[in-house]
This record gives structure tokens, sequence and C-alpha cells, in this order.
């Protein structure tokens, strides 16, 4: 299988800060790559770094097979990325802002028009003729979504991306991501929400403090475990070493 | 008073500190250059002022008319209108859109203060666009108050109560707007009030006599009617004629203003408790489709230029107030100068927005497939087009307007390379402090980072175009140096600028690489 997503010791110091530390990543192509860890363990940083909005200070990243380094243009016309907050234009209406996005894209009028259909009327997205800053937090999330979506990218990165959106878009999220994978796409998602990892992803990667420190589907991940945890929500506190929210809870 | 302490105390820690912590010195130094450049802008106006008032300070009873004032009266009249006007313009959409726009206001809400405590402080904030005019205005009282020979302190005290009073009454307007106006009609309701002014200032274009050849005769002749609501019997009632009544020391307007800046206080006191930022949006169900344009980028930051009311007063006034003055003084270099002012003033001001734009909804711009330096010669050539465009068009009118000699549009070349020099030095400061912060509309540079790119722009703009004008004064017995400014003056510029702002661009492309 092609390798799509790869890192070879990717790395970020911010000042002395160890905020990514030697990450080595090989996700294949039309794989569901879930991307765990605790508030502050890095996950943000490395998507950045995988998407070439922010420069490694060691490492290499390699997309579908390109070096991100030279190729980031042709790269970036390659992956869809949904960062973990939706900053858009606010001074642009939602149908100006996907104007914006296939023009930049140089994308195909015709195609991609009948895809954003789909797409709106799936996510119930009515508002385009609306200006963005007039937006509530899950539709700008919404329109992030199918201004991505609608290009079908051969990579995407989604970075917490369900947050904000409500039952039945998160719902409706999952299962378009499942089929875009099974359609030969690379998905690499980011989530607080261990039931999507569950259910969803074909392989997970833990990261804690920086360091990657558990990676495998979740058989491989169950044989990890000393004590014998089999829910992926306790098998995550174990190797994040935070087992101590009961005692914790009872304490309080 | 001490909610204000508090806010103000922690309105500069809403972003990361910056590690230049000894900003102190360079920012007293920034106030003492922009004192001085407000000073350079509006001394030479007060001498012309005063100029224009010794030859018409004429008793209008010496001219048989039954009023107690003079000739003069007229233009203290209109100058205090137009420029009160102008300073209450810039604020009040100012100050609407900084409370709109900043950042924090949402979280100011979620805490124990007072709404109005909280609206007064933003608007605080946004005051400072509105300095020039009323510098202007004091100016301009300065020398009537010395053509009247009237205790000149004391006429001075009076004109800081009415500037209180102007103050007070854009708060009161922006407190009324922001309350009336969601975020995006806040948008149109600027627009509006950018169509009343240009409609106002060319009223007052075709009533402003040609001073230089008028004879006090004519004036008295097209301003006969106006002398009844200057000097009637009820005129001081006017808050039109406040400004003229309180430089001569009027003890009645002085009671009136006073009054009415208390009964204004009293109200934006009311109004500001009760605001909020709610977003009146008007749901439209019925989809327009997306029209896909060829150039996706460009298309993009015009829009995002065009929506902003700020830039719009900017580009306005640049067009406008040149070609008053120009038509005013029939005189092409008084429009230049203003022309050279507004673009020093607002190029950079545009192109760092532009750029602003892409901060604030970072990472976006990294994640699209186009090139740093695409984006950056963007939002540099845009501002310059706009500018450029402006300058022609004041160019235009001139032509037509005084017969200017046509040679005047070669000045278009160095201009153009001034404007291309201040928005990359623009482009260039605002993105070397990547910590910027973005509460208010304005992007705002520190000052001595504002006069720096505003000063030499404006200094290269005049530089640009004096010596064109120095061309028509040339002749025989012309010194040397004279002719020599006057023939390679503005290429000599040309050439400036075009290698420092290479330079500069080179620098900034090396700052957005680097951006993370
Ligand atoms: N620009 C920055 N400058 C300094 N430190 C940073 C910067 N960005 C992130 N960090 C630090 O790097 C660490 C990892 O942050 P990151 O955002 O990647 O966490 P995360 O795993 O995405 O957390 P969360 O689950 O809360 O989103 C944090 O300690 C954070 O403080
Ligand atoms: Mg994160």
């Amino acid at each position: 299988m092609e390798t799509y997503i790869k890192s070879v010791n990717l790395t970020k110091k911010f000042g002395d800060y160890l905020a990514v530390d030697k990450i080595n990543l090989d996700v294949k192509k039309g794989e569901i790559y879930g991307f765990l860890g605790p508030n502050g363990a890095g996950k943000t940083t490395t998507i950045r770094m995988l998407t070439g909005t922010l420069k490694p200070s060691e490492g290499e990243v390699y997309i579908c097979g390109l070096p991100l380094k030279d190729k980031e243009i042709e790269i970036k016309k390659m992956i869809g990325v949904i960062p973990d907050e939706p900053k858009l234009y606010e001074g642009l209406r939602g149908n100006e802002f996907l104007d914006f996005i296939i023009g930049i894209y140089q994308l195909d009028k015709k195609e991609t028009i009948s895809k954003l259909e789909e797409l709106t009327n799936a996510f119930g997205v009515d508002y385009l003729n609306d200006y963005i800053g007039d937006y509530s937090h899950g539709m700008k999330q919404k329109l992030m979504l199918i201004s991505v979506l609608m290009r079908e990218p051969r990579v995407m990165f989604l970075d917490e991306p369900t947050v904000g959106l409500d039952a039945r878009s998160a719902r409706l999220l999952k299962d378009l991501l499942t089929k875009i994978a099974q359609k030969g796409s690379t998905v690499f998602i980011t989530t607080h929400v261990l039931e999507i990892a569950e259910k969803m992803c074909d392989r997970i990667g833990i990261i804690n403090e920086g360091k990657l420190i558990a990676e495998g589907n979740l058989d491989e991940l169950r044989a990890l475990s000393k004590e014998g945890n089999t829910s992926l929500e306790d098998l995550f506190l174990e190797l994040t070493g935070n087992e101590d929210v009961v005692d914790i809870v009872e304490a309080l | 008073m001490r909610e204000f302490l508090l806010l103000y105390k922690y309105a500069s820690k809403i972003t990361k500190p910056t590690k230049n912590r000894m900003l102190n010195f360079s920012n007293v130094l920034g106030w003492i250059i922009s004192l001085i450049l407000i000073l350079l802008l509006t001394i030479p106006l007060g001498m012309a002022f005063y100029e224009i008032g010794k030859s018409l300070m004429i008793p209008l009873s010496s001219l048989g008319l039954d009023y107690n004032g003079y000739l003069f009266d007229i233009y203290m009249f209109i100058y205090p209108l137009t420029f009160g006007l102008m300073a209450v313009l810039t604020l009040v959409p100012s100050m609407v859109f900084n409370i709109y726009e900043s950042e924090d206001i949402e979280f100011l809400f979620t805490l124990p203060i007072r709404r109005s405590s909280i609206f007064i402080f933003k608007s605080i904030m946004g005051l400072s666009m509105g300095m020039i005019p009323l510098a202007i205005l004091v100016v301009v009282g300065i020398s009537y108050a010395l053509l009247l020979k009237v205790n000149l302190i004391l006429s001075i005290i009076a004109m800081l109560f009415f500037i209180v009073f102007l103050l007070f009454l854009s708060l009161l307007l922006g407190a009324f707007f922001a309350r009336i106006m969601t975020k995006s009609s806040a948008k149109i309701i600027s627009q509006i009030f950018l169509y009343v002014s240009i409609i106002f200032y060319v009223v007052l274009m075709n009533l402003i006599p040609r001073q230089m050849e008028a004879s006090p005769q004519d004036i008295l002749n097209s301003f006969n009617s106006f002398f009844a609501i200057i000097h009637g019997d009820y005129s001081y009632l006017l808050p039109i004629n406040w400004f003229m009544y309180l430089v001569n020391l009027d003890i009645r307007v002085f009671g009136l203003v006073i009054l009415a800046t208390l009964v204004l206080g009293y109200f934006i006191y009311k109004n500001s408790n009760h605001f909020e930022l709610e977003s009146g949006r008007g749901k439209t169900k019925k989809t327009k489709g997306v029209s896909v344009s060829k150039h996706p980028v460009i298309n993009k930051e015009l829009r995002l230029t065009f929506r902003n009311p700020q830039n719009l007063f900017g580009i306005a006034y640049a067009i406008v107030f040149p070609i008053i003055m120009l038509l005013i003084n029939k005189q092409f270099l008084s429009g230049a100068m203003f022309v050279a002012l507004f673009a020093s003033m607002y190029t950079s001001n545009l192109s760092m927005q532009l750029m602003s734009v892409e901060r604030k909804t970072w990472p976006l711009i990294m994640l699209l497939p186009v090139n740093d330096n695409f984006i950056l010669r963007v939002k540099a050539l845009i501002p310059t087009a706009i500018y450029t465009f402006v300058y022609l068009i004041v160019l235009i009118v001139s032509y037509f307007g005084i017969g200017l000699n046509p040679i005047m549009f070669l000045s278009v070349i160095p201009m153009i390379s001034v404007l291309l020099f201040s928005s990359y030095f623009g482009l260039y400061l605002y993105l070397k402090n990547p910590n910027r912060d973005f509460n208010g509309p304005a992007v705002k540079l520190n000052f001595r980072e504002n006069i720096s790119v505003q000063f030499t722009s404006f200094l290269f703009g005049l530089g640009s175009i004096i010596p064109f004008v120095m061309l028509d004064y040339i002749d025989n017995n012309s010194e040397l140096w004279f002719k020599a400014i006057a023939w390679f003056g503005p290429w000599l510029i040309l050439i400036v600028t075009v290698v420092i702002t290479t330079r500069v661009i080179n620098s900034t492309k090396k700052i957005l690489n680097n951006w993370e």
C-alpha cells in the first residue's frame, strides 16, 4: 500500500519547550488514522507541521511521497485541512468564500458546484448569502467542512472537527469520512471523543507530552495494556498516565 | 473611574506581550513627532486663514448690512462647519467599529463591569482618528481670535469646551449607531454617511466664492442671506454657530455649550448602559449560486477592501478634499498636498489592513495553494492601484477644472513608486511585529512606526509633485538649483523609492516565509 502521510523524526521546539518530540508517522492510502492525546499533548502542533503551516524544528514530512519542504504548493492542492478553529474571512459572504476557494484551487466549475449542492443540502447549509462574520461557530465549521469536502482531497487533516457540530452533522461527517476513505483518500483526525476513534479509525496513535507513546489498531492497543483494560477510554487513561481520575473524584 | 483604569491597564494585555519592553522612550518620541506633524499640517492652514481674514475683517455695518459682525464671519461659519462635521463623521464610524471589531468585547461583557464603562472605554480607544480635523478647528479658531484681538487664553478654553461637546456628540451618535446597527448594516450606514458627506462637500464647494479673485462686494452678494443665519437675533442658539461665538467669548453660548454637553453626557450614560452586540441577521433563504471568478485572490481583496467603511472614507476623503481645495484655491498644488497627505496616510494602512485579515484567519492562507510572494504582491498592489487612481482623478479634475499643465500627468510615475514604497513599507512594519493586536478596525502601528511610514511617504509624495509645479515657474532668470530640482527631483525620488522598496520587499519576504 502507498504511504500518504509520512513523517520522520518530526520535532517542534517553542523556545526550550519541546512540544513535539521525534514523531514518526506512516499512514497508508485509504486509512483513517486517529490521533489522540490529552490537552496540550502536541496534536495541533503536529497537524500544523504536517500541513505546512508551521515549520518543524527538525525532521521531514512527506505527503503522497512528495517532500513538503520543496513541493508545498503541489501538496496544498492535494490536501484538505480543517483547523481546530474555523477562522474565515468575516467580511465575505459564504458563497463568496466558496467562490474564492473554487477559483484558487482551479476546480472544475460544473463538477464542484453539483458536489457543493449535495453537500449544502446534506449539512443543511442555507445561509451562504449571509456574512461569515454573523455565523455561529458550528455554521462556520460546516462552511469550512464543505469547502474542503467539495474538493475531495486525497489527504484530509481534521483537528477536532466535531467540536461545535450538532449531533446530526457530526454523524454525517463521520459517515462521509468513512466513505471518502473507502474511495481511497486518507483521513488524519484528532479528537477527544474516544467513541469516534473507536468506531471510525483503522489505526490510532496516542501522543503524550509530545511523544508518540502507542500506535496500532484497537486490538494492538489492548495488547499493550498491563492491566487488561479493554475499553479505549480506560486504555487511553492508563497509557497517558491519567488513571488517577477515579481517586481524585472520590477525594472530591 | 476604577473600572476605566482597570480596563485601560489590561487593554494592551489582550495579546501576547512583545519582547521589546523598552518602548516607553520611542512612545514619547512618537507623540512628539506626531504633534509636530499635526502642527506642520495645521499651522500653514491657520496662517492662510489669518491672511484671508486680514483683508476681510470688514464690519458688516460699513457694507450696509444691519448686523453686528464682519464679512470674514462667513469663513468662520463655513470652516468650523466643514471640519466639525468631518470630525464627527470620522469619529462616529471609527468608534462604532472599534467596538464591533475588538476581540475582547464578548469577554468584557461577561465581567461584572457596567456596560457604559465598556462602551465609553472602547469608544475612547477609537478617538484618535478625529484628531486632525479637531486640530484644524483649533487653528482656525486661534486665527480668528487673533483677528478679533480677544483674550487668546479664554478663547482657547472656550474652544476646548466646544471640542468636548463634539466628542460627546460623537459618543452619543456612536452609542446610538452601535445599538441599532448590526455588524453588517453598520457598514451600510457608514456608506450612507459617506454619501451625505460627499454631497455636503459638493454643496459647500459651490457656495464658497473663489476667494483669490473675489472682491468683498462679490462675497457679500453671494452670501448675503447667510448673515441672517450667522448674525440673526437667535443665531446664538444654533449649534453650527457656536464655535464662532465661543471664540468671540460669547457668554450665552458658553452656557449653552456646557448645558448641551451635560445633557449629551446624561444620554450617553443612559443609552450606553443598554448597548449590546446583537446580530440581527436577516436570514435569506434563497441561496444565490456560486459564481466562479477568474481572479479569486484579487476579487477577495477588493471585496474586503470596499466592504470596510473606513477604507471607503479614506478613499473618499482623498478624492473630495483635494478637489475642494484645488477648486477653492484654483491652484493644483494645494490640492496635490492633500492627495499626498491622504495617500500617505491611507495606502500603508490599507495594505496592512489587508494583511491583518490573513492574520486573523490564520492559518487559512497558509493552507491555500498559492505562493506567499503572490499574496504579498496583491496586498501591496491593490492599495497602490487605488490611490494611483485617486491621484489620477485629481489630476483629471485639475486639467479640466483649472487648466492644469498636461506635463503634470507625468508625476503619476514617481507617485506610483512612492505609493508602492508606502504599502510595502507598511506591510514590512506590520509583519515585523507578529504579535500586533487587531483590537480595533485600523491596524495599530505604534507611533514611531506610524510616523516613519506616513511621514516618509508624505515627503516622498510631495517631492514627486512639487518639482512638477516648479516647472511652470522656470524662466530665464531661474537659478540653477531651482531648475535642477524641477527637472530631476521627481526622478531622483523615483530611483530612491525603487531602491528602498526592493530592499523592503526582500526583508518582508523573509519575514513572511518564517510566518507561523
Ligand atoms: N505558538 C506557540 N508558542 C509556544 N508554545 C506553543 C505554541 N503552540 C503550541 N504551544 C505549546 O505546545 C504544546 C502542544 O500544544 P498543541 O496545541 O499541539 O496541543 P493539543 O494536543 O492540540 O491540545 P488540545 O487537545 O488542547 O487541542 C502546548 O504545551 C502549547 O502550550
Ligand atoms: Mg489542539
